[in-house]
């Protein structure tokens, strides 16, 4: 093992989407284990892309994070301070989600669902049901055009919906009065309020509600599934640590710490292992690696805005914390 | 006592602890609209009486008072400050406001929480415990005493208010010991709702703990009831997040708020809570 160095010693600083509980008490202990010191975690989810953008790209290095757990890792490899980790990934892997230049590596995938409110509807059937008129003014999503989870899961379905319908379908939604918000966790507050009535939401948050909870979620066919990449930053305060946490995340040992937080593990998408759980439901399919939305990210961004609308004051859900 | 232009000094009532200030509050663009529609619809209106809501956080300064005649109590609210830290002058009369008169006489009023934008103090503000007085005019009438000024993220966070059958459900989080220590939490209700028949508190397992609560007064912009103010008392949660069942013997929508030392989110501060028809 490569000597970290007394300026290493404090440890890394990791920001991202997954939940703070999985990163510190389930994934980090689980790679301290193959470590010699009790290296330090400065982890902070954080939903907030642009924010997290210019936090990346701060001028001063040691304001960067080492590692960045997110959807869309092409928009912080423009920044130009992502570096290459050579990584041994753990299973196949879609194409879509491999970089030619191993700028990211997928860790885990989540399953997008549909939520609704039992004491207001039924759960819905089919993706293009949502679009019908007895959801009108009913549904609430996490805005497409941030390409967190519902932008990705939008453009997985464009290939199996077929594209003459899909954009009538995106417009159909629209003019539904969709309604934008900032992430999964707020989706489903609202639609556990009453507020609205059905929605979408990452597996992993819909079914994070309490008992007695009026949320229930459904998989629908096809279920897309979204992957969160781990990317190595340059000019952090610890790189050569940052660049062994993503290695280990992407390795057998990675992977299994990752199946322990509930998440689905990205090396299990395409051949799920016989021993654990199905996730998704028999007789569902997913849609998987489908769309180029990780290496083009702006095309479906332009569609996701123009259909949707700019972004305004999107109110956040349960992160604060 | 009079003041020197006549005004009645302000009498703080004590039942509940005096002034409480420094809950944080997120008030919705469709929550500042309600208060203001209300307002703009409402006969009786008094100079001075209402300031319009803007959307955004918000934390309160409160004087829960002995009940005075309504049009001295707002006389007498004009000349209303709070001074934190000797350092922070408020103007309470700059700030919107809704009045809470007397349970079974509306033309008393027994208090009023104030609500300041967050924005309104420095950076670093919230989150800790500041010296708050009050003064009307010259004389003090509150304090000093110390006060906890909450962000988003200290005390008990209000997440939601959920709808249901023939009930509201409340679910908090955060740091419930402040709560598990005094038991109370506000609510606001309102009387499409009637009054409250019935309060619960669901524990971890799912155990139901019958709760009392003290109806406090009619929450007023003019003639206009806005919703009834109460209070949960004895509500002693374990764990890190509690649930909290409502019964109504009415269906409406309207308003419904939970405040108490903490914070509380626009999604559990609404202005279309619906209790359903109770189920069958």
């Amino acid at each position: 093992m490569t000597d970290p160095g007394p300026a290493q010693a404090a440890g890394i600083k990791v920001r991202g989407l997954t939940d703070v509980r999985s990163v510190r008490e389930i994934l980090w202990p689980a790679f301290l284990e193959g470590e010699r010191e009790r290296w330090a975690l400065d982890y902070r989810q954080e939903v907030d892309m642009p924010r997290l953008r210019r936090e990346t790209g701060a001028q001063s290095p040691g304001e960067r994070p080492d590692v960045l757990l997110v959807a869309d890792p092409l928009l912080f490899a423009r920044l130009g301070v992502v570096a290459p980790v050579d990584a041994t990934a753990e299973g196949p892997r879609p194409a879509a989600w491999v970089d030619r230049e191993n700028r990211w590596v997928s860790v885990y995938v989540q399953p997008i669902v549909a939520i609704h409110n039992a004491i207001y509807s039924q759960p819905p059937r089919s993706w293009l049901e949502l679009a019908a008129t007895p959801w009108h003014g009913r549904l609430v999503v996490e805005a497409p055009a941030r390409m967190l989870t519902t932008g990705p899961a939008l453009a997985e379905l464009a290939a199996a919906l077929g594209p003459d319908v899909w954009l009538p379908w995106l417009h159909d939604l629209a003019a539904g009065g969709l309604r934008q918000v900032a992430d999964n966790e707020r989706a489903v507050l609202e639609v556990a309020t009453g507020a609205r009535w059905a929605g979408l939401a990452n597996w992993n948050v819909a079914r994070r509600v309490r008992p007695g909870s009026p949320v229930r979620h459904v998989f629908l066919d096809p279920t897309p599934c979204v992957p969160a990449f781990a990317v190595a930053v340059d000019g952090g305060t610890a790189p050569e640590l940052g660049h062994r946490f993503v290695r280990w995340l992407a390795s057998a040992a990675g992977q299994a710490a990752v199946r322990r937080t509930g998440r689905l593990p990205a090396a299990d998408i395409e051949v799920p292992p016989a021993e654990t759980a199905p996730v998704i439901p028999p007789g569902v399919r997913t849609a998987v690696g489908t769309a180029d939305w990780v290496a083009e990210p702006d095309h479906w961004v332009g569609v996701f805005t123009s259909t949707f609308g700019a972004e305004t004051d999107l109110q956040a859900g349960k992160l604060r914390d | 006592m009079p003041s020197a232009d006549a005004t009645p000094i302000l009498q703080i009532d004590t039942q509940y602890g005096g002034p409480y200030a420094g809950t944080s509050v997120e008030v919705s663009p469709a929550a500042a609209d309600h208060f203001n529609q209300a307002a703009s619809k409402a006969t009786g209106v008094l100079p001075g009486e209402f300031v319009p809501f803007t959307p955004g956080e918000h934390f309160s300064i409160a004087c829960p008072t002995t009940p005075l005649a309504r049009p001295a109590f707002i006389a007498a609210y004009q000349h209303l400050r709070a001074v934190i830290d000797d350092d922070h002058e408020i103007v309470l009369s700059h700030y919107p406001r809704l009045y809470s008169t007397g349970l079974l006489d509306p033309g008393v009023i027994r208090g009023v929480p104030t609500y300041i934008p967050k924005a309104r103090m420095p950076v670093g503000f919230f989150g800790r415990t500041h010296q708050l007085e009050v003064f009307q005019g010259k004389d003090r009438i509150a304090g000093p005493t110390e006060r906890f000024f909450h962000s988003q993220t200290s005390g008990v966070v209000f997440d939601q208010i959920e709808d249901g059958h023939g009930r509201l459900v409340i679910e908090m989080r955060g740091d419930l010991t402040p709560l598990a220590r005094r038991g109370e939490v506000v609510f606001f209700t309102d009387p499409a709702f009637g009054e409250p028949t019935g309060v619960v508190l669901l524990g971890p397992d799912g155990a139901a703990t019958p709760i009392a609560w003290d109806l406090l007064g009619w929450d007023r912009v003019g003639d206009t009831t806005l919703f009834l103010e109460w209070v949960a008392v004895g509500v002693r949660p374990s764990g890190r997040s509690a649930v909290l069942e409502v019964a109504f013997a009415r269906a409406g929508t309207g308003v419904a708020a939970a405040l108490y030392s903490g914070h509380t989110r626009d999604t559990a501060f609404r202005v279309d809570a619906t209790v359903l028809p109770a189920a069958r």
